[in-house]
């Protein structure tokens, strides 16, 4: 318990100390203030948003957004994860192709989706959902497929039908690369949702950043920025926290 | 003559012409797709810019928005802008100015217009309320002086839905349903009506808030203009000279507008080399009216003068 707060308290220093750098560097000329922002120029900019209360609708916004892709990239990706992994006709069948697609990266799909959606929201869970659910694919099938033998010894053993396989010994058994799969996943749907917020001229934290960087508000740019970071980190936490006691068992 | 002559002719003309091209200055100029910056390429074509000392060099740029950077960071020396987008750069401390006029809009002869499709017509601005508007660039200004027109008609702007679209793609996503209209300019505005994709609106909507305003014009950043006076006196007497030349040189003017550009415009714009601080009041009246700045610049610094 000590240790760990030791170690907060530690992190939390260490980023005062990024930022009084960071200011000290700006206050003293070192850096253009026109290209790079004070750091308590962007937390004067954050503090007014949470005061007339834009910052909530727009972090509300981005992460509406981010969970609808992300939530529909790790449904897809376990349904074909759990197949590809438990079944060597599946296996056979679906591998080639979800070989081609995986290396695509999700920004290049953006115009198909683009084609097919427009420059809305459903544009942006798509693109999001493409791009989030390899991850969590990748490490699902991996998962799986490393099942310990024992255990699958003892499910043909007790005759077990192939869902409750699934569900009682190939999940918890891969639970471990699942959540590491789900948290990777979890960052690269937040890059997405900032880009296409960004392409589609979607309300959200990516869209204030690409108005900040149109009308040079270095300030309002770092802000954004700021206020992405903090939001990455609060889900990650979030993600983290839940991994912990799903998978109590497991840690111990 | 012997070969001791030779090499001495020689090596005084390698001399003569490194001082020649020493003596010239290397201008990157960077210029988005629009016609409006003709005068420009005339000049280089037709020796203009050589004779005064410049030796421009152009690059097509995507977006304009980009410019002010490449201008500060030197990678271009003078670039094209429109001032919706100089001015909120000068007011964030960039140290840019004016270098020369490009185009004006005027009344008449509008360059750039409403495109709607062919479902619905555009006589006043509560015609767009619902509708989905491309537009070249968000805070350009085309944006900012559409914004400022339904404002003036009585129009909420949230009601419209205003989507940056780059101008190749509005014929199509008009087409496919995805947009209802764009702001476009010469020649999509043309492709867009000519293929019976889409229509003119009833009403100008550029001109009905300003009948004669400064469109299109040539920047550069102020350490690199004072340090090169000379290149800037040469640059605008160019532009001006290149307007005769242009309309008395139609073919070859069409030649170049092709090779810059990779299409031939169907109208004439405005051009007009000249350029004042009075040119950019109404520019920032508007952006700061629709947010777009937030404080007041000093109109006396924005054009270059040599102190």
């Amino acid at each position: 318990m000590i240790r760990a707060t030791c170690r907060a308290l530690a992190a939390i220093l260490f980023t005062l100390l990024v930022f009084v750098v960071w200011q000290a560097a700006i206050d003293s000329g070192l850096v253009n203030r026109i290209f790079v922002a004070a750091p308590l120029s962007a937390i004067d900019v954050i503090a007014e948003r949470a005061a007339n209360g834009t910052l909530w609708t727009t972090t509300a916004a981005t992460a509406q957004r981010l969970l609808a892709g992300w939530i529909a990239a790790v449904g897809i990706a376990m349904l074909l994860g759990t197949a590809v992994g438990n079944s060597r006709a599946a296996h056979q069948y679906l591998s080639p192709t979800l070989e081609f697609f995986r290396p695509l990266p999700a920004s290049a799909v953006i115009p198909v989706a683009v084609l097919f959606f427009g420059l809305t929201t459903k544009m942006s869970t798509f693109v999001i959902a493409f791009g989030a659910l390899w991850p969590v694919l990748l490490s699902a099938i991996h998962g799986f497929v490393s099942v310990p033998r024992e255990l699958r010894e003892v499910a043909s053993t007790l005759e077990m039908g192939r869902l409750r396989y699934i569900f009682t010994i190939a999940i918890p058994s891969a639970s471990v690369d699942i959540m590491a799969g789900l948290r990777i996943s979890l960052s690269l749907a937040l890059i997405l949702t900032v880009v296409t917020e960004m392409q589609a001229s979607l309300p959200g934290l990516g869209y204030e950043l690409f108005l900040a960087q149109r009308t040079y508000r270095s300030a309002d740019l770092y802000a954004g920025l700021m206020t992405l970071g903090v939001f990455g980190f609060l889900i990650n936490q979030a993600l983290l926290l839940t991994e912990r006691r799903l998978m109590r068992w497991k840690l111990a | 003559m012997t070969l001791r002559t030779i090499l001495a002719t020689l090596v005084v003309s390698c001399a003569l012409v490194a001082g020649a091209s020493a003596s010239n200055v290397k201008v990157n100029i960077g210029y988005v797709t629009a016609a409006d910056y003709m005068p420009a390429f005339a000049s280089k074509e037709n020796g203009c810019f050589a004779a005064n000392g410049i030796d421009a060099h152009f690059t097509r740029i995507p977006v304009t928005t980009n410019m002010p950077a490449a201008l500060i960071a030197d990678t271009l020396q003078i670039g094209a802008q429109t001032a919706t987008l100089f001015l909120p750069a000068v007011e964030n401390g960039l140290e840019l100015v004016a270098v020369a006029g490009g185009t004006r809009i005027l009344q008449g002869n509008e360059t750039l217009s409403l495109v709607t499709s062919t479902k619905f017509q555009v006589g006043r601005g509560a015609d767009v309320i619902g509708k989905k508007i491309g537009m070249p660039g968000i805070n350009s200004v085309a944006d900012v002086v559409f914004r400022k027109w339904l404002k003036n008609e009585g129009v909420d702007v949230s009601k419209v839905t205003i989507i940056e679209t780059p101008f190749p793609q509005m014929k199509d996503l008009i087409k496919s349903g995805q947009i209802d209209g764009a702001i476009a300019v010469e020649p999509v505005r043309s492709m867009i009506v000519n293929e019976g994709v889409g229509q003119r609106a009833a009403v100008e909507y550029h001109t009905a808030v300003a009948k004669d305003s400064i469109l299109a014009f040539w920047t550069a950043s102020r350490k690199w203009a004072d340090k090169n006076p000379q290149s800037i006196a040469g640059f605008r007497n160019c532009l001006k000279d290149a307007v005769a030349w242009i309309g008395a040189n139609r073919d070859r003017a069409r030649e170049i507008e092709k090779q810059y550009l990779g299409f031939n415009t169907p109208v004439r714009p405005d051009w007009n080399a000249d350029i004042k601080d009075e040119d950019f009041a109404i520019y920032v009246d508007m952006n700061l009216e629709l947010g777009v700045m937030r404080k007041r610049v000093d109109l006396k610094n924005l054009v270059w003068v040599q102190r």
